[in-house]
């Protein structure tokens, strides 16, 4: 029986971006992945002769800029393509609304349809950059709780204390109420275009089950500007030669590093003894061992599926039952012209 | 020298507490109320002669103990009638009652669903839990989150360490609770619609969201806020209708010395060199005062009595991004007999509680909807009480008064306005209401709809919002009612605010009007009044 320092379940992006840095760390990392090919969501595939479909997800724009230099992505192979222009928004009406790449174009485009908002626009473009910076430094930050018990210290907090302060006495408040406002409220504060407001609004509501009068939605919006973000817009990249690319581009860095990827291979279990896991069995009965098992597949099918209840802690177990996954949406579409 | 050392604007029960707490310490206090009497939401009025309505609020949950025991208002004479059962008939028949007695409520429930009634028991114990970790601060002044000043650094740290000391449980708990929708908390506890549906609703009142929102399941928690205290249970009726609690703070105020103006509007607040010191009155009469108190909505008091100029443009965009969105109605009749309920008929406790109108989720959910694109319910959440059956002098012998609040009755409508469409709310929930109990078009003798127009005209509630301003997150604590001025002070010195737009918000509660009382006396203590 083979021994890894690391299992990972399945070879979807997150699942190959940890294998590639511990495998660049020395690791000794298997990979397995139950479909013949890797990337899970992020897969380009030719269902229909000679038409690339990105099947499930089909921009990277959030991807991290920080991943892409430190396993060295360009070198594999990866490249993001700026969507120029990001947003060609149709009206019914035969109207249109079109958003330029070039930011000082954006308030000109605006200008068509109301004055009022193209003056704002660039204020609420520079209130939403500085919120998403103080959020992806509170993202970069390890979680307080769980068996990381010390939770955040007082010099972290001190510092994050600080970067919040440098926010600005306005921006601070805006912060923790916006966190919790629904995104066509704060669209409403700001703009009265009703085709500005829903195309912004998107960001807000992408994948999950709410609508933008929900609560929250304003911290989806948020969310989607994690990335390279242009300001306001739903930050939005096509990777060449479709998403797919992207996963194989971590693959081969992962692989530089001596990472070893098996498609094919699906877990059907994850064993464990006293408490610590050990090892997985794929599906043909194959055991293979591990320091460090690590699960990249959703939690429900981690614990509810792969691991015997047993093993856990029933309130555990009603917790993971009880966290909300529901279906957003998610739609394909080829279009081309006959020959 | 002034005649008075503090104007309130406004006899709401918010401003009467306020009132009550100056004078009691001394200060030359005066009240202006523009209607002619004193109450504001918190009335009973004989609108149909021989019957008394609580025109407005209805029942009385969280009246802060302490300010009972501070204004000795059990010596004016405050009765609370405990309402302890709620009734949720249902179309095919069926329906769900839930009683003071935990036993019968237990049996109750477990006719629907035995795991039902299981979890039950442990979610109000969990809920108990949760409610006395929040309210400690329905009880502080909330710290500004964005100072270095060390006096509120403290302030913040001891809240954190305050949750800190709940434990990871019940922490965690409690996160999920203040953001999580109504319906998918009720959905980890509870299998059966109606239970879900009639404890979902309690987490709407008053907003403008529907159950499945987020944000809405922190609400429900207010329902068990209450019922902790020792001193008389939580949700209640006030013998002789609401009116009696603004009454008895007003006996609580006058004892002490206020003095108490009705149909007295006041107009604008005098300011001068950003220092406010007086107000005009509608009539043009002038007074003036070291300080003035609004208890009324920010809205009002910035945009309509305060000139401008004396305000930066960033305070009045805050004020106008404040959101205070009407979403309820009222319908208050006098009824020749009592209702039957088809699924439950004849007389008997089930009338003498809350009677709920919330067959499922999905019924609520759809009737907000209707809200979402500007009109009102075709069938609405009700939330009924019989006062009478409780209090008999509430109308003449044999004969009923009936309360019923209507959710959701938006304040903008997208086609007609209130006047025009009032009636037409009103034939709504007697239509739907009469599904229920067939009887009900029969036996009215008189009706009265509130709507939200009528409470902004009538009653001076800013788009007809029963909490002075939405209950939501990013509303509450210190972001109410204005981000940076959660403290009861505002823009203009010498200028307060009273009413259930500040901290801790609405509700028949008078925290908020305890609380600025307090602050204000702060002030006056370190001489900066």
């Amino acid at each position: 029986m083979q021994n890894y320092d690391a299992i990972i379940i399945g070879a979807g992006h997150n699942g190959l971006v940890t294998a590639a840095y511990l495998a660049k760390s020395g690791k000794k990392v298997l990979v397995l992945e139950r479909r013949p090919m890797i990337g899970g969501i992020a897969a380009t595939e030719e269902i229909f002769p000679g038409f690339k479909y990105s099947t499930c997800a089909h921009l990277a724009g959030t991807f991290s800029q920080d991943i892409i230099v430190e396993l060295e992505l360009k070198k594999h192979g990866l490249e993001i393509l700026p969507l120029d222009p990001p947003l060609f928004a149709p009206v019914l009406e035969g109207k249109s609304f079109l958003f330029p790449r070039q930011h000082s174009d954006i308030a000109e485009a605006i200008g068509r349809h109301s004055r009022a908002d193209a003056t704002k626009f660039e204020s609420f473009s520079a209130l939403v950059k500085k919120l998403t910076s103080f959020l992806r430094s509170l993202n970069n930050l390890p979680l307080p709780g769980g068996t990381n018990s010390g939770g955040l210290n007082l010099p972290e907090l001190v510092k994050l204390g600080w970067k919040f302060h440098k926010l600005g006495e306005r921006e601070m408040y805006d912060f923790l109420r916006i966190l919790a406002m629904s995104i066509a409220d704060l669209l409403t504060e700001w703009f009265e275009t009703d085709v500005l407001k829903a195309s912004l609004a998107a960001g807000g509501i992408l994948g999950s089950f709410v609508g933008p009068r929900a609560q929250g939605s304003s911290f989806v919006f948020l969310y989607h500007q994690l990335g390279e973000s242009n300001g306001a817009f739903r930050t939005s990249g096509f990777v060449r030669g479709g998403i797919g690319n992207l996963p194989l581009a971590i693959a081969r860095a992962a692989q530089h590093f001596g990472a070893k990827i098996q498609t094919s291979a699906e877990v059907a279990r994850i064993l464990a003894k006293n408490g610590t896991a050990t090892s997985v069995v794929l599906n043909n009965g194959e055991e293979i061992s591990g320091t460090a098992i690590i699960s990249s597949v959703d939690i429900k099918r981690t614990f509810l599926q792969l691991i015997e209840p047993t093993y856990l802690d029933p309130e555990f177990l009603l917790q993971v039952k009880n966290i909300r996954s529901r279906h957003g949406c998610q739609d394909q579409l080829c279009v081309g012209h006959p020959a | 020298m002034n005649k008075y050392d503090a104007i309130i604007i406004g006899g709401g029960h918010n401003g009467l507490t306020s009132a009550a707490y100056l004078a009691k310490a001394g200060k030359k206090v005066l009240v202006l109320e523009r209607r002619h009497l004193v109450g504001g939401a918190a009335v009973t009025e004989e609108i149909y002669p021989g019957f008394k309505y609580s025109v407005c609020s209805y029942v009385v949950s969280l009246l802060r103990p302490e300010v009972i025991r501070e204004l000795e208002l059990p010596k004016y004479d405050l009765e609370i009638i405990p309402l302890d059962s709620t009734f949720s008939p249902l179309p095919d028949g069926h329906y769900l009652a839930r009683w003071g007695d935990h036993a019968k409520t237990r049996r109750e429930i477990a006719r629907h669903s035995s795991t039902d009634a299981d979890a039950y028991e442990q979610y109000g114990q969990l809920m108990v839990q949760m409610a006395m970790a929040v309210k400690p601060l329905l009880g502080i002044i909330p710290p500004e989150p964005t100072s270095w000043n060390p006096k509120e650094l403290f302030g913040l740290a001891s809240v954190g360490n305050h949750f800190r000391h709940l434990g990871e449980k019940l922490l965690y708990d409690l996160t999920k609770l203040m953001t999580m929708s109504s319906a998918d908390f009720l959905d980890e506890w509870f299998e059966t619609e109606v239970l879900k549906a009639t404890m979902s609703a309690s987490g709407i009142i008053g907003t403008f969201m529907g159950p499945r929102s987020p944000g809405t399941a922190y609400v429900l928690l207010h329902h068990y806020m209450g019922e902790l205290d020792g001193a008389f249970r939580s949700w209640g009726f006030a013998r002789g209708g609401m009116g009696t609690i603004s009454r008895v703070i007003a006996d609580a105020a006058r004892y002490f010395g206020a003095e108490i103006r009705t149909s007295a509007a006041v107009d604008h607040v005098l300011i001068k060199n950003g220092r406010a010191y007086g107000v005009v009155l509608g009539s043009g009469e002038e007074t003036h005062a070291n300080i003035i108190v609004s208890g009324v909505d920010p809205k009002r008091t910035f945009l309509k009595m305060v000139d401008a100029q004396h305000l930066s443009p960033e305070f009045l965009s805050q004020v106008n991004n404040f959101k205070i969105r009407g979403s309820s109605a009222k319908v208050n009749l006098a009824l020749d007999a009592l209702p039957n309920f088809t699924c439950l008929p004849g007389t008997g406790p089930h009338l003498a509680g809350a009677i709920s109108i919330s067959p499922s989720i999905d019924y609520i959910e759809r009737a907000y909807d209707d809200a979402k694109y500007g009109d009102f319910s075709r069938r609405p959440y009700l939330d009924i009480i019989i006062p009478s059956t409780l209090d008999p002098s509430m109308a003449p012998p044999g004969k009923h008064v009936m309360s019923i609040f209507v959710q959701y009755a938006p304040y903008h409508l997208k086609n007609g306005t209130w006047p025009e469409r009032r009636e037409a709310l009103g034939d709504t929930v007697i239509d739907t209401l009469s599904e229920y109990a067939p009887n009900l078009k029969k036996i009215i003798l008189h009706r009265q709809v509130v709507t939200p127009w009528d409470l902004e005209h009538e009653f001076g509630l800013t788009e007809g919002n029963i909490f002075q301003g939405e209950l939501t997150l990013d509303q509450l604590f210190f972001l109410r009612p204005v981000p940076g001025w959660a403290k009861y002070r505002t823009p203009i010195k010498n200028l307060y605010m009273c009413g259930a737009c500040t901290h801790p918000g609405g509700g028949v509660m008078a925290a908020s009007g305890r609380l600025a009382a307090l602050e204000i006396l702060k002030d006056w203590k370190t001489k900066r009044i």
